[in-house]
């Protein structure tokens, strides 16, 4: 899921407030990226997890789903917010929907932190597929 | 003590259908025998009906065993070959109609329920009856077509070992 937001991201927010970058989240200096350039979105590596969707008899493989995690983080000034930040928020939150990635039930939210006077958004995605 | 385990390789609870009298000793080598796949779980349901009465000579009621009723439920996750037969197969055949055709033309059927696998002196439970309780059903949140089954058995179940 992470490279179909990736990929749609980098395209949808081009010329947007926030715009996204391909690097994963890490840190430089004890730093994250999204607080050493703030006003970029930056998706971290998806995780996963497989359960069992429709269990069966044995001798019959159990149907597994997989339940994809992604979170994305950006920064901004918490005392002076970008313009058409709720813009920038509605195209990041509603890219879930169009990746075109086969799944059965996805969803977004994002949640605000204040560190000093920046604002973290820290947004996820949430996603069930046959595996 | 012992008990059926059916968790390891060649002990699966498994079961055959045919739209002919399945004959043969061994398991699954008359052509166009129906081996469902996808089984969440099975039941078989031998209830006996009881006739009961008082006398006036007894404080306790008195019972007689009447006609059963027979009947195999299962739940199936719906594999397509299964469920609506292979082309490939010998016209007419279980194979060949596949779960929905059988019960949808009320074809009799006739089964073996195998208790722990398709070996040699493994124990099964025949007999044959119609396919009934078909209802597939798929949903948003299990995206995968599940349907119950049963089979109304025709008579009495028959035990015997492979």
């Amino acid at each position: 899921m992470r490279s179909e937001l990736l990929s749609y991201l980098t395209t949808a927010t081009s010329s947007t407030t926030i715009r996204t970058v391909s690097e994963l989240p890490w840190n430089t200096a004890g730093e994250p990226l999204y607080l050493k350039n703030m006003k970029r979105f930056y998706l971290d590596e998806e995780q996963v997890t497989q359960s069992v969707l429709n269990a069966m008899l044995p001798g019959n493989d159990d149907i597994m789903q997989n339940q994809i995690t992604v979170t994305g983080y950006f920064a901004c000034d918490a005392k002076n917010q970008p313009t058409a930040l709720t813009t920038s928020l509605n195209l990041i939150l509603s890219a879930k929907n169009a990746i075109g990635v086969a799944n059965f039930g996805v969803e977004s939210d994002y949640t605000t932190e204040i560190q000093d006077d920046v604002i973290i958004y820290t947004v996820q995605y949430r996603m069930n597929t046959i595996a | 003590m012992a008990y059926i385990n059916v968790s390891g390789t060649g002990d699966f609870a498994t079961l055959h259908l045919s739209t002919a009298s399945i004959s043969t000793a061994t398991a699954n080598t008359t052509t166009g025998v129906l081996a469902v796949v996808g089984m969440q779980n099975i039941t078989l349901s031998n209830a006996n009906g009881v006739q009961r009465w008082k006398q006036l000579d007894s404080t306790s009621e008195y019972a007689i065993a009447t006609a059963a009723t027979n009947q195999i439920s299962l739940n199936i996750v719906v594999d397509p070959n299964s469920y609506f037969g292979a082309t490939s197969a010998d016209a007419g055949s279980a194979t060949a109609k596949g779960i929905f055709n059988l019960s949808n033309d009320k074809t009799l059927v006739y089964f073996r329920l195998y208790y722990q696998g398709t070996g040699s002196g493994d124990r099964y439970v025949s007999g044959s009856g119609y396919l009934t309780g078909l209802a597939p059903t798929v949903a948003a949140d299990n995206p995968v077509w599940l349907s119950p089954l049963t089979i109304d058995v025709v008579g009495d179940f028959t035990a015997a070992t492979i």
